[in-house]
């Protein structure tokens, strides 16, 4: 009798055993409710509105390697910006083409630097007269037709880029002079240059100096930050920005660290690339980073440059960032993190702040990224390699996976929407969200010798998710424009605006 | 709702609930259940719940055919497992 309560007869054990019974089911609810909340959660939107350093959330010292991330294997010869660059090079040459160079003039009328690079790369030649005499007369088609779909996109982009114009200035003058020079903005308008302090303000040891400088970093909207000594094989050979001449010059020997810091794109807008995607956003941010961090330096008296996007650099980004802890340099290019996967814009600020530099990580992604393949396959213009190794591509005295950025750039030109394609860092299996059946595949893949979770992920990847083929990102009639996802709500045209544009990626 | 610390606290309860409710049905039902026979039962519940958990996940991130696909995998595996163990714990030796 003392098992039972009150009246009822109903004993404790009864209660016990039918509220297991509806516990059993009621966990179950909940853990699906939860589940499902967990994928809806902007909390997982990685990164996208920084935490204030929480956001970089791998504890990167169980992958470092010792040692430089790259060792040469060839003569290294350091990339040129106006041909290795392809936005700048397809620039110059639009402009040659414009003052009357057709190809039966020959290489050697586009002067140099170009007709070295181009008997170097003869296919790349044929790309680029293919940018001006193909895709962007039909892209200019495109647009007319197609713009009033893509409009929000469009529109939101222009949004983040439009202040590109204002904010960091270009340098005007050499690193020996703009790198030692603050600008001054007045509250009400307009700005003065002061030279930066003599005596730089001292750091207790270079150990303070990284820390602080990473703690300011992540609070000025860095997701992830990494320091490293800046290997000049990785300076651009020529066009240093504010230098008189143009041609090749030593790197400043003030440029002795590089600070990487890094910021994913919005979550939810980055699977609707090509179309309704943008570079836009994570440049905007990732430039302000930079170039506040760079003030921050500058006020204490430490000379400093930003790199950043778009194409403000005087170094390419990617081996440095390697070089920095960020992540691993990917497939197809971009250094994949293991917070945000590729989906991360970088910028680069060189300094002579003596600083604790961090060791490059290794994560697992070379033998990922063997196995995979996912952005080459999906890539519609076929840029990326779908080689079973990187082995024996060389490319300027370094090996890594080579990308064939005629063959992207023509792409890119042809994609609607906000300009350009970003399929490769938006498929990746890398790129998703901080949710905990993305954290558990990444966490057990990561953490697996064996290789079996990894060719499981895979292979799950493949057969489970929707993937669009890549002919049908191309433009009608052999595509449709498809994005590798449908666009977020609030950037569908119909949902908002009164207008019914006709919709390429209907498609039949 | 299926979030914050209130929700976990009522979870919680619920799962000690069935923490505490399993070992009656268990004698009730005559099985005679070890150490190992615990750890193959909460490994399936685990399973079940990643059944519910995992496709739920896919399909609030907008992967709803990728949500079905796993859905029904683990449907299926989680059905045999669970029939499998179910024969296990109910088998009675016969000597």
């Amino acid at each position: 009798m003392a098992e039972t309560i009150g009246k009822t007869g109903f004993s404790r054990r009864s209660f016990l055993k039918m509220g297991g019974l509806a516990s059993a089911a009621l966990t179950v609810v909940g853990t699906g409710g939860a589940a499902y909340h967990a994928g809806k959660d902007k909390m997982s939107y990685t990164g996208y509105e920084s935490f204030e350093g929480e956001q970089q959330t791998y504890d990167r010292k169980r992958f470092e390697i010792d040692g430089p991330a790259y060792s040469p294997v060839g003569k290294v010869k350091r990339p040129g910006s106006f041909t290795d660059l392809v936005f700048v090079r397809v620039g110059i040459f639009g402009q040659k083409v414009k003052e009357g160079w057709t190809p039966a003039d020959g290489i050697d009328a586009l002067g140099e630097p170009l007709a070295s690079w181009y008997k170097e790369f003869p296919d790349q030649l044929e790309l680029d007269v293919q940018v001006g005499t193909v895709t962007m007369p039909n892209a200019a088609k495109d647009h007319a037709k197609y713009d009033d779909y893509f409009a929000l996109a469009d529109a939101y982009a222009w949004g983040w880029e439009d202040i590109f114009a204002f904010y960091p200035a270009i340098p005007t003058t050499p690193p020996e002079e703009s790198d030692y020079t603050l600008t001054h903005a007045h509250p009400g308008g307009g700005s003065h240059d002061s030279k930066i302090r003599e005596e730089p303000r001292p750091f207790k040891s270079p150990d303070h100096a990284a820390e602080l400088i990473k703690k300011v970093a992540h609070r000025y909207g860095a997701t992830v930050v990494g320091i490293t000594k800046l290997n000049p094989d990785f300076c651009y050979a020529d066009g240093l920005r504010g230098a008189e001449d143009q041609g090749p010059y030593e790197v400043p020997k003030h440029w002795k660290y590089a600070i990487v810091v890094g910021v994913p794109h919005e979550w939810e807008q980055v699977l609707s690339n090509p179309g309704h995607g943008t570079s836009y956003d994570g440049y905007n941010r990732v430039r302000n980073v930079s170039a506040r961090v760079t003030g921050f330096l500058k006020h204490l008296g430490y000379p400093s440059r930003s790199h950043h996007p778009p194409f403000h650099y005087d170094l390419i980004v990617p081996p440095i960032a390697v070089d920095a802890g960020i992540g691993q340099l990917g497939r197809h290019g971009f250094v994949i993190c293991p917070e945000t996967g590729s989906n991360i814009r970088l910028a680069v600020i060189t300094t002579n702040l003596e600083m604790t530099i961090d060791k490059p990580i290794d994560f697992g992604v070379d033998h990922f990224c063997k196995d995979c393949k996912i952005c080459a396959e999906q890539c519609p213009s076929a840029a990326i390699s779908t080689a079973e190794s990187s082995e024996g591509m060389e490319i300027r005295g370094y090996e890594h996976w080579h990308i064939n950025t005629g063959k992207c750039f023509n792409f890119w030109m042809q994609a609607m929407g906000p300009l350009g394609c970003r399929l490769c860092l938006t498929v990746c299996p890398y790129s998703r969200r901080n949710n905990w059946l993305h954290k558990i595949a990444k966490d057990v893949d990561i953490n697996d010798p064996t290789g079996l979770v990894n060719n499981a992920l895979i292979f799950m990847q493949k057969s489970l998710f929707e993937m669009p083929d890549p002919q049908e990102y191309l433009r009608p009639p052999d595509g449709r424009f498809a994005g590798y996802r449908e666009a977020p709500e609030w950037l569908q045209v119909t949902n908002y605006l009164a207008i019914d544009p006709p919709n390429p990626q209907i498609g039949g | 709702m299926f979030s914050g610390g209130f929700f976990w606290m009522i979870m919680g309860a619920l799962y000690v609930l069935l923490g505490v409710g399993a070992p009656i049905w268990a004698k009730d039902l005559g099985l005679h259940m070890t150490k190992g026979k615990w750890s193959l039962a909460i490994v399936w519940y685990l399973l079940l719940l990643l059944t519910v958990a995992a496709p739920l996940t896919a399909l609030a991130e907008n992967e709803g055919v990728a949500a079905f696909r796993m859905m029904m995998v683990l449907v299926v595996i989680t059905a045999i497992s669970g029939a499998g163990l179910a024969r296990y714990l109910m088998h009675k030796p016969t000597s």
